[in-house]
C-alpha cells in the first residue's frame, strides 16, 4: 500500500510537470504565431506592387517584355 | 527528593540486586497518560473524519480559491487570401489601453486641495508626507498622453470621471507602446488583448474586402458577407495553477475555442494591382468621377479582379467615407449602351431572324420610328453583321431588333443574366433593371437594342460577355476560389456564341471603334459603349465610357469590362477612354496566366520542347 501511495505521488508529480510543459509550449506557439503575423505584415509592406514596379523601373532599369525579345516555349 | 530516591535505589541495589525495579511504577499515572493519548488521537481522528467525510467542501473551496484560475485563449479573425495565397487581410494582436479612474484618483491628486488633504503626519518622526502625488507634477502622465496621442487635459478629464471604474484611453495599440506603458508603471492603467485588422494591399482591395469595426465584426464587403466564417471564438478553460503561476492541471473546458477559417478568394492580386493602377490613371487623365473594372475567367465564373475608384486606405480610418467604400462594380448600375449590340445579334441568330452572312442596308444613316429618330454618326451603307458590330451601327441593330418580338429580345437579355443576380453572394449587389412588360413601342425596342432603357452593373455585363466567351455556358459568378469547377448551364447555343465572338474581333482592327484595345500577340473580341447618362427629364451631357471584351478570341479565357463614369474633355468616346485600359489589363492577365498567344500575324520566336 505504501508503495502504491508513493507511486501515486510520483505519477501525479510527473503529470503536473508534463501539463506545465504543454502549457508552455502552447504559449510559445501563440507567441510565434503573433511574430509570424507581424512578419507577414512586414513582408507585404515590402512586396507591395507599386513599390516593386518603381524599383524595377527606376533602380534596375527593367522593362516589360515585348514580343520581339521574348521566346515562346511550349510545355507538353 | 530525587537525590533521596537515588540514594535509596543505590542502597537497595547493594542489598538485593535485581529486585524492586518497578517500585516507582505507578499504575494511575500510566492509565492517565494512556487515556490522554487515546483521547487526543480520537479527537484528531474525528476531526479528520469530520473534514474528510462530513464537511469536505469548505477546505476544497479554500484550496480552489487559491489555485483555480480561468484562462482565456483569444481566437483571431481569419485571414483573407488571394488565389495564390497572398494575404489581403491579416489580423494581428493589438491592445486596448484602459484606465480605472477610481484607482488613479486614489494615487494621484488632481487639485491642490486634494493633495493637501492627502498629507499625513508620521507619528514617530513628525514628518509630513503626502500619500498622493500631484497629477500635473508627475512626468509620467505627459509621457503617457504623448504615446497615446492625447492631450494631457483630455487625459485628465477622462481620469477624473466620477464613479467610473472602466474607461478606454485608446484602442488598437501595438506591442511596443504597451511595453513602454508598462514601464511607466502607472496606477490604474492596464491593457487588454484584442485584435487589429490590417490590409496589406490598402486601397486596391478596400471596396471588395470591406471593413471590420473595433470589435472585429465585419461591417462591409466580404468581411460582412463571410463574417460568420472568418470569425473565430475565444476559448475559456478552468485550470489549476501552482505557486509560480504554472498551469499544473486542466480541469475543464468552459468554452471551446473555435479557430477562425481563412478565406481564399478567386482574386489574383497581381492582375488586381495592375487593374487598379490603370483605372486610377485613366480616371485622372480623363478627369472622370468614378470607374470600375471586372475581370472574369469565362470557364469557371471566378472573379480574377474587381476594382473601383474612388477607393480609400482601409488602414487609415480617418479617410473613411461611405461613398468611397461602395463596391461600384456590383452596386452601381448604368445603361450599357452599345456593349449590348453583340447580344442583340445573338438574339437575332437564335430566333433565326437573321443569317450569319446577311447584309443589311443602313442607308441613309437614319430612320424615323414612331415619330422619333434613330441614327448613326454618318451613312455607313450596306453592312454585314460583323461590320455592324465593328462600326457600332445603331441602324443595323435597330433593324435586327425590329424583326424580333419584344419578349424574344428580353428573353435573350435575361439569358445573358441581365436583371438577375450573378450568384456572387456579396452584400449590396444590385440586379439592374430589365423592364418586363407586354407592350413595347418600336422605338423603345430599337433603343433597347443599343442599350438604353435597361441598366446593368459592371459585373452583370462581364458575366454576359463571359457567357459569350464560354460558348454559351453560364457559370455562377464566384469571388471564392473554386476547388471544383462549378457546373455550367448552356443558355445560348454554342455555335451562335462562337460566331458572335468572331464577329466582335473587327472592333479592335483598323476602321473599328477601338483600335486601342489591341493586345500584342493576341486576338481580342470586344465592343465599345459610350452611353449618355440619364438625368431628370432626359439625357444629359455626361457619358459612361465602356469597353467589354474577350481574349484570346480563338478560345476565350478572360472577359473584362472597363467602365469609366463621366469622362470630361473632348475625347469621351469609349474607344479612347476605356479601350486602352482594357488592353493593358487584358495583356497582364493573359501573360500572368500563361495563356498561349493566338495571333498568327504577330510571330513569336518559337521554341518547341519535345
Amino acid at each position: 500500500m505504501v508503495c502504491s501511495a508513493i507511486y501515486n505521488v510520483y505519477t501525479t508529480h510527473k503529470t503536473r510537470g508534463l501539463v506545465t510543459q504543454i502549457e508552455h509550449l502552447l504559449q510559445d506557439k501563440d507567441d510565434l504565431m503573433m511574430e509570424w503575423r507581424n512578419l507577414l505584415i512586414e513582408e507585404h509592406t515590402l512586396d507591395e506592387h507599386s513599390r516593386i514596379r518603381r524599383i524595377a523601373l527606376k533602380k534596375l532599369s527593367m522593362s516589360q517584355t515585348t514580343k520581339k525579345n521574348s521566346v515562346l516555349v511550349e510545355l507538353r | 527528593m530525587k537525590i533521596k530516591r537515588h540514594l535509596k535505589k543505590q542502597k537497595m541495589t547493594l542489598k538485593t540486586p535485581g529486585k524492586n525495579v518497578y517500585e516507582t511504577f505507578s499504575s494511575w499515572r500510566y492509565i492517565f497518560v494512556s487515556i490522554m493519548v487515546a483521547t487526543i488521537a480520537l479527537l484528531l481522528i474525528s476531526r479528520l473524519a469530520y473534514l474528510q467525510i462530513i464537511e469536505p467542501e469548505y477546505l476544497t473551496n479554500e484550496a480552489d480559491k487559491r489555485s483555480l484560475r480561468i484562462t482565456e485563449s483569444v481566437a483571431h479573425r481569419g485571414n483573407i487570401e488571394d488565389r495564390n495565397g497572398e494575404e489581403l487581410a491579416i489580423s494581428v494582436p493589438a491592445y486596448a489601453i484602459w484606465a480605472d479612474p477610481k484607482r488613479v484618483k486614489s494615487a494621484f491628486a488632481f487639485t491642490e486641495q486634494e493633495w493637501l488633504e492627502s498629507v499625513v503626519i508620521n507619528p514617530k518622526t513628525g514628518k509630513e508626507t503626502a500619500s498622493k502625488t500631484f497629477f500635473y507634477e508627475s512626468k509620467k502622465w505627459p509621457a503617457l498622453a504623448e504615446v497615446l496621442d492625447l492631450e494631457l487635459d483630455q487625459l485628465a478629464e477622462i481620469l477624473q470621471k466620477p464613479n467610473s471604474r472602466f474607461s478606454y484611453l485608446k484602442r488598437q495599440v501595438n506591442q511596443q507602446i504597451v511595453e513602454y506603458i508598462n514601464e511607466l508603471n502607472l496606477a490604474g492603467i492596464s491593457e487588454q488583448l484584442e485584435s487589429h485588422r490590417f490590409y496589406p494591399t490598402g486601397e486596391i482591395n478596400a471596396n471588395i474586402l470591406g471593413l471590420t469595426d473595433l470589435d472585429s465584426q465585419g461591417i462591409e464587403g466580404i468581411e460582412k458577407s463571410y463574417n460568420h466564417y472568418l470569425q473565430g471564438q475565444s476559448g475559456q478553460k478552468r485550470v489549476r495553477q501552482d505557486r509560480l503561476g504554472n498551469v499544473i492541471d486542466n480541469i475543464e473546458v468552459l468554452k471551446v475555442k473555435k479557430v477562425a477559417g481563412n478565406l481564399q478568394l478567386s482574386i489574383d492580386q497581381r492582375i488586381q494591382a495592375v487593374a487598379y493602377s490603370e483605372l486610377k490613371r485613366a480616371i485622372k487623365i480623363n478627369d472622370a468621377t468614378s470607374g470600375s473594372i471586372v475581370v472574369l475567367d469565362v470557364n469557371t465564373g471566378e472573379i480574377y479582379a474587381m476594382v473601383n475608384w474612388p477607393s480609400f486606405n482601409p488602414n487609415d480610418r480617418a479617410q473613411y467615407q461611405p461613398y468611397k467604400l461602395r463596391n461600384r462594380a456590383i452596386t452601381d448600375t448604368f445603361e450599357p449602351g452599345s456593349t449590348v449590340k453583340p447580344l442583340v445579334v445573338s438574339s437575332a441568330l437564335i430566333y433565326k431572324k437573321a443569317d450569319v452572312d446577311e447584309v443589311i442596308d443602313t442607308s441613309p444613316g437614319w430612320m424615323n420610328i414612331g415619330g422619333r429618330r434613330v441614327r448613326d454618326g454618318h451613312d455607313l451603307g450596306k453592312l454585314d453583321l460583323a461590320m455592324i458590330l465593328k462600326k457600332s451601327s445603331n441602324m443595323g441593330v435597330s433593324k435586327l431588333a425590329l424583326r424580333l418580338e419584344p419578349d424574344q429580345l428580353q428573353q435573350t437579355f435575361s439569358d445573358f443574366g441581365f436583371g438577375n443576380n450573378t450568384g456572387v453572394g456579396l452584400i449590396g449587389e444590385s440586379f439592374g433593371r430589365l423592364p418586363l412588360r407586354g407592350r413595347w413601342s418600336d422605338f423603345e425596342l430599337a433603343t433597347m437594342s443599343f442599350g438604353y432603357g435597361i441598366t446593368t452593373t459592371a459585373l452583370q455585363l462581364a458575366k454576359a460577355y463571359a457567357i459569350l466567351g464560354s460558348g454559351g455556358v453560364q457559370y455562377p459568378i464566384s469571388i471564392l476560389k473554386n476547388a471544383t469547377v462549378a457546373r455550367g448551364e448552356q443558355v445560348i447555343p454554342n455555335n451562335i456564341a462562337r460566331e458572335v465572338v468572331s464577329m466582335m474581333e473587327g472592333v479592335s482592327e483598323k476602321g473599328g471603334t477601338a483600335p486601342k484595345a489591341k493586345v500584342e500577340g493576341y486576338r481580342i473580341a470586344g465592343k465599345t459603349g459610350t452611353s449618355r447618362k440619364a438625368v431628370a427629364g432626359g439625357y444629359g451631357d455626361d457619358y459612361v465610357a465602356l469597353f467589354a471584351g474577350l481574349a484570346p478570341a480563338s478560345n476565350p479565357r478572360f472577359a473584362i469590362v472597363v467602365m469609366i463614369n463621366e469622362p470630361q474633355g473632348d475625347r469621351y468616346y469609349a474607344g479612347d477612354v476605356a479601350a486602352p485600359v482594357f488592353s493593358t489589363v487584358m495583356k497582364s492577365a493573359l501573360l500572368l496566366s500563361h495563356v498561349r498567344p493566338d495571333d498568327e500575324n504577330d510571330s513569336y520566336t518559337y521554341l518547341e520542347s519535345n
